[in-house]
């Protein structure tokens, strides 16, 4: 029996490597779940839609809790509590987004009655 | 610590259990929050024409809230309020998005009709400057044919008065179209028409008729031969048979004046006899439209 120990040291120090380096991947890794890359999919859209402009406040919430999401994440594994916050940072960034559209075809909106207002102005002229 | 002290510390105990109790099971903010951003956006008609999905997954989130809530999971409970909110700003943010494009569309559609209106209005004045100026070109055009008229008109009169001048063997002179009656017509110091004076007499009384505008002198004259007051005589009394002559055939004695002037103004020398023939003559002259002759 003893004569196996040595083999079975082997065997246990490479099922320990093994795990080891399983886990240095999984910690070194940001592991990414589901929410995590939607929350982070919605940001990239409401900053395309240009929220950093029109809609600030509910762009940086989006991205400050992603950040945390993430950090939850890695650190403390608190998988659970880290999408919930990457669903926040979703709902977040849509809002943003849509606010950020409402607010330049509001923009739009008010161009054009302007230019109609013009036009009227113009037109209303009497012609000689 | 006194007996009252006591009394006042429990019953602030039992109302802040009272509170707490109230917070932890039904009175969680977010969750009342949400309650009621959810019920405005679901009673606001242009988030529910726009956003209806929105709306449905708002209340997906607020019925989750409230099943956690009434699992007192409020993390959960909070969570879902939240995500209950946002999406209910959304929907409200969605329908704002959309309401603005109905106006952009709105406005632009206005100022299509606008400019379709102007341009419309701007083809009208230009048709009817050119209705206008074409009136005018018409007006002119008539004035033109008028005037030509007119011209072509006088033109035509004027020839007719000159062939039936002609007809008569006018001459035209200064003083206006003269008719001579030579001395042939006469016999030697006679004052009677011969027949042979008849045809033109008949064409003469006929072109006054034509033309009642025109009056006639008749100027009589004689050769040198014979004492100044005969000539001066026979000339006046020639003159005067060729108004009565002229009388005869129906025109109105007051349109012929009559004089003599003897064996003044010869057409020819007194010297022979072709001469002197020439110059015993009585003169028509014919006035103009307006019946005036110059005097001699």
């Amino acid at each position: 029996m003893k004569k196996f120990y040595p083999i079975l040291g082997h065997i246990v120090l490479g099922g320990t490597l093994a795990g080891v380096l399983v886990a240095g991947c999984a910690t070194a890794a940001p592991r990414t779940t589901e929410p995590l890359v939607q929350a982070r999919v919605a940001i990239e859209q409401a900053e395309r839609a240009g929220a950093g402009e029109y809609a600030p406040e509910f762009l940086n919430a989006a991205r400050a809790k992603l950040a945390r999401a993430d950090e939850d994440a890695r650190t403390s594994g608190k998988v659970g509590h880290a999408d919930r916050l990457a669903d926040e940072a979703q709902a977040d960034a849509q809002l943003a987004a849509a606010r950020a559209r409402a607010k330049k075809a509001e923009l739009a909106a008010s161009e054009v009655a302007k230019g109609v207002d013009a036009l009227k102005v113009e037109t209303d002229r009497p012609t000689t | 610590m006194n007996k009252k002290s006591k009394t006042v510390l429990a019953v602030g105990g039992v109302v802040a259990l009272i509170l707490a109790g109230c917070a932890t099971t039904h009175v969680d903010p977010p969750l009342v929050e949400a309650r009621d951003e959810v019920a405005k956006v679901q009673a606001n008609p242009d988030v529910v024409r726009f956003a209806q999905a929105d709306i449905d997954r708002a209340r997906g989130y607020l019925a989750s809230a409230e099943a956690a809530d009434h699992k007192d999971d409020m993390a959960l409970a909070a969570h879902d309020s939240y995500l209950a909110m946002q999406t209910a700003r959304l929907a409200r943010a969605t329908a704002d998005e959309h309401l603005a494009q109905e106006q952009v569309a709105a406005a632009q559609g206005q100022r299509q009709q606008l400019q379709l209106d102007a341009r419309q209005r701007d083809a009208n004045a230009a048709r009817d400057r050119a209705a206008g100026a074409e009136q005018r070109a018409a007006g002119a055009e008539q004035r033109a044919a008028e005037a030509q008229a007119a011209a072509e008109s006088a033109n035509s009169k004027a020839l007719d008065l000159r062939s039936e001048l002609d007809q008569l063997h006018a001459t035209q002179t200064a003083r206006g179209p003269m008719v001579s009656f030579g001395d042939v017509l006469f016999d030697t110091g006679a004052d009677a028409l011969k027949p042979g004076a008849d045809q033109n007499l008949d064409r003469l009384a006929k072109f006054l008729e034509a033309h009642p505008e025109r009056r006639v002198l008749a100027e009589g004259y004689t050769d040198s031969v014979g004492a100044d007051d005969y000539n001066f005589a026979l000339s006046q009394r020639r003159a005067q048979a060729l108004k009565n002559a002229l009388v005869a055939r129906g025109v109105d004695r007051m349109r012929i004046d009559v004089t003599g002037f003897g064996k003044q103004y010869a057409v020819a020398s007194n010297g022979d006899a072709g001469g002197r023939q020439l110059n015993r003559r009585v003169e028509v002259v014919i006035s103009d439209a307006n019946g005036q002759i110059a005097a001699r």
